[in-house]
């Protein structure tokens, strides 16, 4: 084996060497060989004739030794590539087009490919991810603390360790002002058993996981040069964090933000400072809070489905021991995969969406390519004929072709990645108006750079199989029958004609679409959201991570919201547990109480859309009230419970009735019945394009929430001044709350319209590459066309055919094409429109409007590349064409 | 009209590693031997000694040294290896019980 390679490697790199070898080897034969004829003797001259002819010839004893050398393939591969090079070299402009709208193709499926690689394939940023596996409670899937330590106790058998993490926004005070980010609470192996290394400093002490110890806090790299200006003196700094002082001891990594993607974690604290973060809370006690994610390292040789068996085992014990609250409670193990499922479906939809199209660019740019390399061929017919008639295989032409190809391929492979490189760069940079920062991690890595080169492989399979067959079938008496090739073969050009009308579709289908995309996103700009949202100025506060007790936490929203409502320029102040049309949504179960005696079985509760508010938030939001009041200050804790319902709860409800003074049951038990007090007209609350919802408001004071945000409605024109006041005038009442969210109401809505608007730009830049393309290939088949005929036209001309005769002659026959490839493409854009129906705002997935577009854009273009060779017609000479050839 | 026998196919590997059994020897001595061993009754064609020389030693069979012969020529000698002695023996053997049959076969009549 091992002389074998080190053969055929030295017989490839010093090839003189061997090759000389082989004369010297084959002279000294010849010597040995007619010395013995002259011994007989023979004359020297005959002698050394018989040596020879002895041999069987020198030059084919020479070829059969290298035969045997086994690399003769590789040799004859590296000749095609030179030959393709040189081919390529000889028409530039051929080669630029062909290598840039390769580029375009692959780098559009590249760059989709390198989100779908990050939310699917990538494995999570811990040492051996394979080894790792999320564990999950059957209920709200996360794991209480109390119920993980005894989970723990699998790290006796099946698992080399299991820890827990919790995401959790914290406030974080490095300089004058506190800011919001999102952090976890971890258990104190986190690190050693996910294999993770501080970039900077250390990670936690055993120590300083037991309940305590001093506090510290380990930082992300984001987080270090976003918020401590990549101060390289950073560990050992004092951080305040909810309010209480803290030391970070390390800086993590770049790749490290968080096992819970796309969350950005920023800050890593031991779960034992829990009680220094809040002394009240059960959290570490409590089998009800089930806040926790787990995560478990297998031990070698360990399977899934033991650590599964294992862990189920303590999951039923612990079933029995504490009945009351792990009754029916079950976990389960699953491979860690970065994002989770949930979030997962909706991503890898949408990527697959991008894909395809993406996809649609790179076929038509594979078309493209191989509908010029088919005229190439044809060119070269005498050649191949030639070629095979002096002995050369179909196989070996065939594999020249591919060769070439190739090489046009690999080009495309690393213009597409670079493509993906900017566009992915781009991404990441991206940050979306979210409350807590959110990101994914693209980029381009081996996994996305090998899919650019699969893509470039299956492109030259499939632009170059079609030429290189059809050369190879090529014989020199045809070829030479056909003579100076003026019409070329009609096989040739019906399938050339072929790919044009392909592109023509293609282009027109990505642009219908593109269209209808552009117009639903700018629809759902326009959509009448049911709410005033301009002239509001947001912020959020987070009242937990600084431990308030419900109690003062109603006490810090109302003196916030009269503080504010002091601030110069504001109208009306309100807060909210949910903005409204920012994809957040919060649901109860909610049901008629005082519709039927108690006789008939209650009705399930109807799944209602909820959101706590406080008084002036309709008058704030502008959102009419068509019967009933508003909350007011007498709603409060412990007076009868309220609610303000909308239109098409209050129908669904007590259908011909009025709402006002019926009551609601909420859910389950012993609840206290709601008294409707109004009626709201309906508003969008989640999404733009959302049917009509049920709908319940509560009193914000009834109904508490830690997390709210303030939104306040001022005079036009103040701009950002406001918000700033706004912060300071919650810092004099809490210096070390974290503000997050502070933006214009208008902007904090823009993330619902975000999906829509980066289908719409992606699909319209690959819609203006497709339509260039299809525009560049009618161009080029008609002008080749003209430039073949040029003869007949001259002869036509020359008879007295009149110039604008021929003129249309050839652009009949570009408009033809454009005509049969729109409509195929219109059914392909019309099938998917059918598909996106769901999530096209405000306008219907056969929106005229947006074909109609897709079909003017198509059709200049086409007849714009008809127009310019069939202009050349007009040019021609006769005398000089007739006299060519 | 030659009126040797042709060389069955693959034997011509076994009758090589056969030559250089006894000692190194160059290409032309190998044909030489190959014809006295024969005596003259296979057709060992020089043109296919070569590239037959080439693929025993990508294979590992033999290993070639140039050295000058006792006439003063310089000639790349070729020597069996280890495993050019092991395969000699084990294709002998096959090929000794292969003929052993067919004749068994053959005298049936």
């Amino acid at each position: 084996m091992f002389t074998d390679v080190w053969f055929r490697l030295r017989a490839l790199i010093r090839r003189n060497e061997v090759e000389q070898e082989l004369d010297e080897e084959l002279q000294s034969h010849l010597e040995h060989e007619t010395d013995k004829y002259v011994r007989a003797g023979l004359s020297r001259p005959e002698a050394a004739r018989r040596a020879l002819l002895a041999l069987g010839g020198l030059d084919q004893t020479k070829e059969d030794c290298r035969a045997a050398r086994g690399t003769r393939w590789i040799e004859e591969s590296a000749q095609d590539m030179r030959h393709g090079c040189r081919l390529l070299r000889r028409s530039p402009m051929f080669t630029a087009g062909a290598a840039l709208s390769l580029s375009l193709g692959i780098g559009a499926v590249t760059a989709v490919f390198s989100i779908l690689n990050t939310v699917w394939l990538k494995p999570l940023p811990v040492a051996e991810p394979a080894r790792v596996i999320r564990v999950y409670s059957n209920r709200s899937s996360n794991v209480s603390y109390a119920d993980f330590a005894d989970l723990s106790r699998a790290t006796d058998t099946t698992l080399a360790g299991l820890v827990a993490f919790a995401p959790t926004p914290f406030s974080l005070t490095v300089g004058p002002a506190p800011v919001h980010v999102m952090g976890e609470l971890v258990s104190g192996d986190y690190f050693d058993v996910l294999g993770l290394r501080a970039a900077v400093g250390r990670t936690f002490l055993p120590m300083e996981s037991r309940p305590g110890s001093a506090p510290v806090v380990i930082i992300s790299d984001v987080c270090w040069r976003r918020r401590f200006d990549g101060d390289p003196a950073v560990v050992g700094r004092g951080v305040r964090v909810n309010g209480h002082p803290f030391v970070v001891i390390g800086v993590l990594p770049p790749e490290v933000r968080g096992m819970l993607p796309p969350l950005q974690a920023e800050i890593w604290v031991p779960v034992a400072m829990e009680r220094v973060l809040s002394p009240d809370s059960k959290l570490l006690e409590s089998r009800d809070a089930g806040r926790f994610h787990l995560l478990g390292r297998l031990r070698p040789n360990v399977t899934l489905e033991m650590a599964q068996a294992d862990l189920s085992a303590i999951a039923r014990e612990l079933e029995g021991r504490y009945p009351e609250t792990n009754r029916g409670r079950t976990v389960s193990a699953y491979p860690a995969r970065p994002l989770l499922d949930g979030f997962a479906r909706p991503v890898l939809a949408f990527t697959g969406f991008l894909l395809a199209l993406a996809a649609g660019l790179l076929l038509t740019a594979a078309v493209n390519t191989g509908s010029f390399l088919l005229a190439r061929a044809a060119q070269r017919r005498a050649e191949n004929g030639l070629r095979l008639a002096l002995g050369a295989t179909r196989g070996r032409l065939i594999r020249q072709y591919l060769a070439e190809t190739l090489v046009l391929a690999a080009a495309g492979a690393v213009g597409g990645t670079l493509i993906a490189v900017v566009a992915t760069r781009a991404l990441r940079a991206l940050q979306p108006p979210t409350p807590v920062p959110v990101g994914l991690d693209v980029g381009v890595d081996a996994t996305v750079f090998l899919a650019a080169l699969a893509a470039a492989a299956v492109v030259t399979v499939l632009m170059g199989i079609v030429p290189a067959i059809r050369s190879s079938r090529d014989d020199l008496i045809t070829v030479v029958r056909g003579a100076s090739g003026t019409t070329g073969s009609a096989g040739g050009a019906r399938l050339r004609t072929a790919f044009v009308v392909t592109q023509v579709a293609l282009s027109f289908a990505l642009a219908g679409v593109a269209g209808l995309l552009a117009r639903s996103a700018s629809a759902a700009g326009r959509l009448d959201l049911g709410f005033d949202q301009h002239d509001i100025w947001a912020m959020s506060v987070d009242l937990e991570t600084r431990q308030y007790s419900p109690g003062r936490g109603r006490l810090f929203e109302r003196e916030t919201r009269d503080a504010l409502r002091s601030v110069p320029g504001v109208l009306s102040v309100t807060a909210a547990d949910i903005v409204p049309v920012t994809l957040s949504s919060r649901v109860i179960g909610l049901r008629a109480a005082d519709h039927s005696s108690a006789a008939v079985t209650p009705e399930p509760p109807l799944a209602v859309h909820t959101n706590a508010i406080s008084p002036g938030h309709f008058a704030t939001l502008r959102i009419p009230l068509i019967q009933g009041r508003d909350f007011d200050e007498r709603d409060v804790e412990g007076a009868p419970p309220v609610a303000i319902v909308n239109e098409t709860l209050a129908r669904r409800l007590w259908p011909g009735e009025s709402a006002i003074g019926k009551r609601l049951h909420g859910g389950a038990g012993a609840a206290p019945e709601i008294e409707v007090v109004g009626i709201a007209r309906d508003s969008k609350y989640v999404t733009r394009g959302e049917e009509p919802k049920t709908f319940a408001y509560r009193p914000l004071a009834q109904a508490y929430t830690p997390r709210i945000t303030f939104l306040m409605r001022t005079v036009r024109g103040v701009e950002g001044a406001v918000l700033e006041e706004a912060q300071r005038v919650v810092h004099r009442l809490d210096p070390d709350l974290a503000i997050y969210n502070a933006a214009s109401l208008s902007r904090i809505t823009e993330v619902s319209r975000l999906p829509a608007r980066v289908a719409a730009g992606f699909t319209m830049a690959l819609a203006t590459a497709a339509l260039g393309l299809a525009g560049f290939g009618t161009f080029s088949l008609l002008a080749f066309i003209v430039s073949t005929r040029s003869r007949e036209f001259g002869i036509r001309m020359a008879l007295g055919a009149a110039p604008a005769r021929l003129l249309r002659d050839v652009l009949r026959r570009g408009l033809t094409w454009l005509v049969v490839g729109q409509v195929v493409g219109l059914c392909l854009a019309l099938a998917a429109a059918q598909a996106l129906r769901s999530v096209l705002y405000g306008i219907s997935a056969t929106d005229l409007a947006s074909f109609a577009i897709a079909l003017a854009v198509s059709t200049v273009c086409g007849t714009c590349a008809s127009l310019a060779p069939a202009m050349r017609v007009l040019r021609t000479d006769p005398a000089r064409a007739i006299r060519e050839d | 009209m030659d009126e040797r026998m042709a060389l069955p196919q693959g034997t011509l590997d076994l009758l090589i590693l056969k030559a250089l059994a006894l000692e190194p020897l160059h290409g032309w001595a190998v044909s030489e031997r190959l014809q006295q061993m024969t005596a003259d009754a296979l057709q060992v064609g020089q043109g296919s000694l070569y590239p037959a020389l080439h693929r025993l030693e990508r294979a590992g069979r033999v290993k070639a040294r140039w050295r000058t012969t006792a006439n003063n020529r310089r000639a790349k000698y070729y020597e069996l290896t280890s495993s050019g002695l092991r395969q000699l023996e084990s294709a002998s053997e096959s090929w000794r019980k292969l003929a052993a049959v067919i004749g068994a076969v053959l005298d049936l009549g």
